[in-house]
């Protein structure tokens, strides 16, 4: 059943834009988790309630706009933002019962207290509590009224384990309670641990990271790795039971996901999303987006795998996509390095041998007409910077 | 009674309303807003009149404990109970609402002392300078205060005078009571968000 709904939703500001359009829909007994740039939530969160403009579409609880009804709405929505604030001279006890009186509910304060594991504090002035204590009574106070939508911005920012623990139990005893709940966070991590829908919203638009458990992720992977094989099986032999041809039709969708673990979840990234490998200690590392997720494959069957993508083995221990390369440097005439094309213009050693297979096989005309003329000027930074940003991406 | 001891009389009390009423009201406000408190309410099913309600009751209940306190301490003798306690309500409304527009257009408990500086000067203060000041327009202007329409509905009283004779004084200081009132509305909504 679906609780939360925004449709072709967009901001902007001036001609700056946050996010572009994009679709949401949160059913019941789900528990979305939206990792965004703290900006970028801090408008989605400012445009539910009611305070910042909405550039295009809308967002509907039930059937109600939300941000055009947030008053009459609001006790049904709880909301835990970052910069949230308490009153420093109450008890836990007093702040929640105030709350209960403003939400005009009947609860049992105890029972929450208990919930949020504070109860042996209780009666301790807030300004005594500790951060993640004072972060569980925020989340007391947004679960106080039992919301059927539950609005959390970064929940889990800075705070011990015993709070992240006792988090992942009141969500989980919210979802159980066929509610919904929504956080907002700039970490993966913090996503994923807290919950399997993973949506990456930016100024691309809306992306859902596809999540598996670690279990299923296993057998997965060894079906992709098993299945390079069963494709060389000639078709003539496909006398055989269809179930397997079955199986050869649906795989080579999943062949193209490239698994990454991060604690106890696998994500699958597309090849295009990656910009470079790099193995470390004998661990690859996808890097996506400037972040870094160890891959559980060797570098050798990553390559494998990546080449038809338009991926280049650039050194020993890297792999790059070629797509994502800027500029091409030349610090001494054997050492070189690629600049690429991501927010941190993360620059990554190319082998001297190389170099030499990448003007072969990908620039073959562009390269050796150039470096017949100007052999060692040719990559001078300066000279092959404009070149190479213009025609790496089409060769 | 000459007219300068009962300025002099009632000058605790208009000072009672300014300073109880405005700067603690403003006080309260603002430090909601300082530490982010007032986000809390307003996300909260309270309306707006019953935040604003809520946040004056406190503030005004010691108000007027304060100008008990200075009648009595000041042997203030009170002429007719009613009126005069009509009066004190409407300046009691205003200074409230005045003390909340401080609080939300300061964004620390601090300055609301000092954007509360003119304002104590002239709504606290005018009824001693008016004696010093003589441009008769600068006079016109100061007696269409609002502390000085309570000492002259005060006066009035004092003489002997009924509720006909200050019914005009009851008005303006009426205007000016809906005139804070609405503009505390039009700043709160604009200010909520810090």
């Amino acid at each position: 059943m679906k609780l939360l709904q925004m449709n072709q939703l967009e901001k902007t500001i001036g001609n700056t834009i946050i996010f572009p359009k994009f679709d949401l829909t949160l059913h019941r007994n789900e528990i979305v988790a939206l990792q965004c740039h703290n900006d970028v939530g801090k408008h989605l969160i400012m445009m539910m309630i009611g305070k910042n403009h909405i550039s295009n579409g809308q967002i509907l609880l039930e059937d109600t706009e939300l941000n055009k009804h947030f008053k009459s709405l609001s006790n049904r929505i709880g909301l835990s933002l970052l910069d949230d604030a308490l009153y420093d001279r109450l008890t836990p006890r007093e702040f929640l019962t105030f709350y209960k009186n403003l939400h005009d509910v009947n609860i049992e304060i105890d029972t929450l207290l208990q919930k949020i594991n504070l109860i042996d504090k209780g009666n301790t002035k807030i300004s005594k509590l500790t951060f993640s204590e004072k972060k569980r009574l925020h989340l007391g106070r947004a679960i106080l009224h039992q919301p059927d939508l539950l609005i959390l911005e970064e929940p889990d920012q800075n705070i011990d384990i015993e709070s992240k623990i006792t988090l992942q139990k009141v969500l989980e005893d919210h979802k159980k309670q066929g509610k919904v709940a929504l956080i907002i966070t700039n970490n993966y991590e913090s996503a994923l641990s807290m919950t399997d829908i993973v949506y990456r919203l930016n100024e691309h638009g809306l992306k859902k990271i596809e999540v598996m458990d670690e279990e299923n992720g296993h057998q997965d992977i060894e079906k992709e790795e098993l299945q390079p094989q069963q494709e060389i099986l000639p078709i003539e032999e496909a006398g055989s039971p269809s179930s397997e041809k079955i199986q050869n039709m649906n795989n080579p969708l999943r062949l193209e996901k490239i698994p990454a673990k991060v604690d106890d979840k696998i994500i699958l990234f597309d090849p295009t999303e990656i910009v470079y490998v790099e193995s470390n200690d004998g661990i690859s590392h996808l890097h996506v987006n400037g972040e870094s997720f160890p891959c559980a494959l060797t570098l050798n069957t990553l390559f494998e795998r990546l080449h038809p993508f338009g991926f280049f083995r650039c050194h020993r221990s890297y792999i790059v996509n070629l797509q994502k390369v800027r500029e091409v440097i030349t610090w001494t005439r054997n050492s070189y390095s690629l600049i690429l094309d991501d927010a941190k213009k993360s620059s990554i050693p190319l082998s001297k041998g190389k170099l030499n297979e990448l003007k072969e096989i990908r620039a073959y005309k562009l390269f050796t007409t150039l470096s017949l003329t100007t052999n060692d000027t040719l990559f001078s930074p300066t000279f092959l910077a404009p070149f190479t940003a213009k025609w790496l991406p089409f060769i | 009674m000459n007219e300068a001891t009962t300025v002099l009389s009632t000058y605790p009390i208009n000072l009672a309303l300014i300073i109880a009423g405005a700067f603690i009201q403003a006080a309260m406000v603002a430090e909601e807003k300082e530490k982010n408190t007032l986000r809390g309410l307003l996300l909260s099913p309270a309306s707006t009149l019953e935040i604003l309600i809520g946040k004056s009751a406190l503030s005004g209940l010691m108000t007027i404990l304060v100008i008990i306190g200075s009648i009595i301490f000041s042997g203030y003798a009170v002429p007719s109970l009613l009126l005069f306690s009509l009066s004190i309500l409407l300046g009691l409304v205003f200074y409230l609402a005045t003390g909340t527009i401080l609080g939300l257009l300061s964004r620390t408990v601090m300055e609301t002392s000092i954007i509360g500086m003119p304002v104590l000067v002239i709504f606290g203060m005018s009824s001693m300078f008016k004696p010093m000041v003589e441009n008769a327009t600068l006079i016109n202007i100061i007696e269409l205060l609002p502390n000085e329409q309570l000492n002259q509905i005060w006066f009035g009283l004092s003489d002997g005078k009924g509720a006909a004779d200050i019914l005009m004084n009851l008005f303006i200081l009426f205007l000016w009571v809906a005139v804070s009132f609405l503009l505390t509305i039009v700043i709160y909504k604009n200010r909520r968000f810090d």
